[in-house]
């Protein structure tokens, strides 16, 4: 009822020509116009109509503008749907019935591929060794055999994951696994996409077929495809066909998020950078489980090496511990100067310096275990100043006899004791030998004055006399008994003589006879006492005590056997 | 970071190879070698301040066996159309690639690029014959890879179209 009073006062006006002229200059717009508006308000039908072409847009600049979000919408819609399918299940199921035709089949597809493919492998591999031993471990763990299969099937790792734009072929963004360096991806990318495009155009495949897998080597390239962009995964080994779902929910994702991206692109790819975190979804990857083998050999010869090594080790540092013992040793004896320790060749090499009254460093070396093989020890002589060295010195030069102490201090020796005045006498002339010696110290030394008398040693000495056949010097053992008693006799006689200060001769008396040939008698008489002279040298006697005489018998009182020789001890 | 994709077309033997590789590796051979299939190479560029990664799409050349296949042009942000100077009829066979290429692209920029200028004498294309190109409103930049003649100047001069378009 207002409705048509509506209109008919419509019509007064539109007959009003004045009116429509005043309306125009108010309003700005014509009479077809308000009528289109009119009609627009008074039908929902057709302001329906009119709103949805620029709704959408609409609802785009305000998601743009963030005054809504995706997020938001999202719970709007799933509770539209949801309620749609509890009112009328058919209605949507009309819907979706061309989308789900394809969508069954190629699940359906992929199932059987998948089916096929484990068949494949079980047929391929079913009865080896190590699938038998997978039948017993499945009985062992109850697992089932397909779940052993599987666990085994599937080592994989996927390398890398690559965003491409599907019509251009440009690489839009790309992820790497952290372990494998990245190939050059642009490249990469275009040539897929090149491989796709030489794929569709000669095999004529249709426009839903797509290349979705190419093998290259031991490398598998899944590509998974979007309405914009296709994400191709460089994949290692055998993955298994999870990975194609995970492949599809990154590029479903990546489409999702970056619809006005791929609406407006232009070769900018910088947007896209966003995607990394659905693309590295994809990067996954199971390690095969490393065989474990019986390790008894490899321990047993980890073992061995490591017996033999530490051996060897060992040995090494005992002997070099052994040598450097033996070096501190040596060093600490006196009279030896250590100037070098070394090895080379394996052989040990000592040098240094050494007294010769040093301790034997042949005999040290053999102590410790060493001998020429595997030591060498280099000694320079020296003479050493050390304490020790010197009183070694000493007694080896003076020759002390028993009952005498010889010490050494800053150059002093000092001998104490008791000893023959013979003794000491040589000690105060052949001290000065001693290298290191400057001054005596005899102070606690005292003469033992152990000479017989020198009537006795006369005595001892005349009453020996020894007879020869002619020219014949020759002692038999009687004569070498009364010689030797005739020797310790004339040593006394030189000692006496050092002592004593004195010097006493003993004359060797070779007696002879005038008779037949004066001359050749004496020459034999001479030559028999200077024998004699030479035998008493020879056994420790001063020839310059001694001294040869030729007696005649003829100038004798009482005439001596001929061919014999006595002694006489006259002072000089 | 942007990227555009380039292709090379042409026909046979007019040097589409010669003019990537001169451009990417700065290097030239004597050495024919005909390219089956596409070959893509890489150039990246800073043009006007601007970071310009080029996939340059080199497809083999067009003759009586074999035709350029216009999917290998989809996605193109530009393209050359390479002619050999010293052989007439590739000019004719540009001129029937570029209709092909205009379709498939949608008009995007290219350039002619009349190739093996170090062998002038010997051109079978005269300056009427370009000067006619010219008047299709076409550009035309006579190139040689051999001693290394405009080739660069071409690549930027496309690249800056692209980016301008």
């Amino acid at each position: 009822m207002e409705g048509d009073q509506r209109s008919h006062g419509f019509e007064q006006m539109h007959d009003g020509g004045k009116l429509n002229e005043l309306r125009k200059i108010l309003t700005g717009l014509d009479k077809e116009e308000l009528e289109r508006l009119h009609r627009l308000m008074s039908d929902p039908h057709e302001f329906a109509i009119e709103i949805s072409e620029f709704l959408p847009f609409s609802i785009r600049k305000l998601i743009e503008n963030g005054e809504i979000s995706k997020e938001e919408l999202l719970p709007f819609f799933e509770e539209v749907i949801q309620t749609s399918i509890q009112k009328n299940p058919q209605k949507l199921a009309d819907i979706l019935f061309p989308v789900m035709g394809p969508a069954i089949r190629k699940a359906v597809a992929e199932d059987l591929k998948k089916l096929i493919d484990s068949l494949n492998q079980t047929l391929e591999s079913g009865l080896s060794p190590r699938h038998l031993k997978m039948r017993l471990s499945a009985g062992v763990t109850g697992k089932s055999y397909a779940e052993m299969l599987l666990s085994q099937a599937y080592v994989y790792q996927v390398k890398q994951v690559f965003l491409i734009h599907r019509n251009t072929g440009l690489l839009l963004h790309h992820e790497t696994d952290s372990e494998t360096g990245a190939y050059a991806g642009d490249m990469v990318a275009s040539m897929l996409s090149a491989i796709g495009d030489f794929v569709k155009d000669s095999f004529q495949s249709g426009t839903n077929d797509a290349l979705d897998t190419i093998h290259v080597g031991e490398l598998n390239i899944w590509i998974e495809q979007g309405p914009h962009a296709v994400i191709a995964a460089i994949v290692e080994g055998n993955p298994p066909h999870e990975l194609r779902t995970v492949m599809k929910e990154a590029i479903e994702a990546v489409h999702f998020n970056h619809v006005y991206d791929f609406e407006k692109f232009n070769g900018d790819v910088s947007a896209f950078a966003l995607s990394g975190k659905f693309l590295q979804r994809c990067l996954q990857k199971q390690k095969k489980e490393q065989q474990r083998s019986n390790p008894v050999f490899a321990i047993a010869l980890l073992v061995l090496v490591l017996g033999v090594a530490g051996f060897f080790i060992y040995r090494n540092l005992e002997t070099r511990h052994r040598w450097n013992k033996f070096v501190t040793h040596v060093d600490e004896k006196q009279g030896i100067h250590i100037t070098g320790n070394n090895k080379s060749g394996g052989v040990f090499v000592l040098n240094g310096l050494r007294d010769a009254e040093a301790l034997n460093t042949d005999s040290i070396l053999h102590s410790f275990g060493f001998d020429s093989s595997n030591a060498r020890l280099i000694f320079t002589p020296f003479i050493s100043l050390e304490q020790e060295m010197v009183v070694k010195r000493a007694i080896r030069l003076l020759e002390p006899p028993q009952g005498v102490l010889i010490s050494f201090n800053e150059g002093v020796l000092i001998v104490s004791g008791k000893a023959d005045a013979v003794w000491i006498n040589r000690l105060k002339l052949d001290y000065v030998r001693v290298v290191g010696v400057n001054k005596l110290d005899v102070a606690a030394l005292t003469i033992m004055n152990n000479l017989p008398d020198l009537n006795m040693i006369i005595q001892a000495i005349e009453k020996h006399r020894f007879s020869f056949d002619i020219n014949d010097v020759e002692m038999d053992a009687v004569q070498k008994n009364k010689f030797d008693s005739l020797t310790m006799a004339a040593v006394q006689i030189g000692n006496f003589n050092i002592v004593n200060h004195r010097n006493m001769l003993i004359h060797v008396r070779s007696y002879s006879s005038k008779a037949v040939n004066k001359q050749a008698n004496e020459k034999v008489a001479i030559e028999r006492a200077r024998a004699f002279i030479k035998l008493l040298g020879q056994a420790g006697v001063a020839e310059s005590l001694l001294k040869a005489e030729v007696v005649f018998n003829e100038d004798l009182p009482v005439p001596q056997p001929v061919r014999s020789v006595s002694f006489n001890v006259f002072e000089e | 970071m942007i990227k555009k994709k380039i292709t090379m077309v042409g026909a046979f033997a007019v040097g589409k190879t010669s003019l990537v590789q001169r451009f990417v590796n700065s290097i030239y051979s004597e050495k024919y070698q005909t390219t089956i299939g596409v070959k893509i190479d890489q150039k990246n560029l800073v043009i006007d301040g601007k970071d310009v990664t080029l996939l340059l799409w080199d497809i083999h050349g067009e003759d009586d066996f074999m035709k350029v296949k216009p999917t290998y042009l989809i996605g193109s942000s530009g393209y050359f159309i390479v002619v050999d100077g010293t052989r007439y009829e590739t000019l004719q066979t540009a001129l029937q690639l570029q209709e092909m290429a205009s379709a498939v692209t949608k008009d995007v920029p290219f350039i002619v690029l009349i190739n093996k200028s170090d062998l002038r004498q010997d051109w079978e294309i005269n300056n009427d014959d370009i000067e006619l190109i010219r008047k299709r409103g076409w550009q035309v930049i006579l190139t040689s890879a051999r001693d290394n003649i405009a080739v660069e100047d071409a690549f930027e001069q496309l690249t800056r179209m692209m980016l301008n378009q």
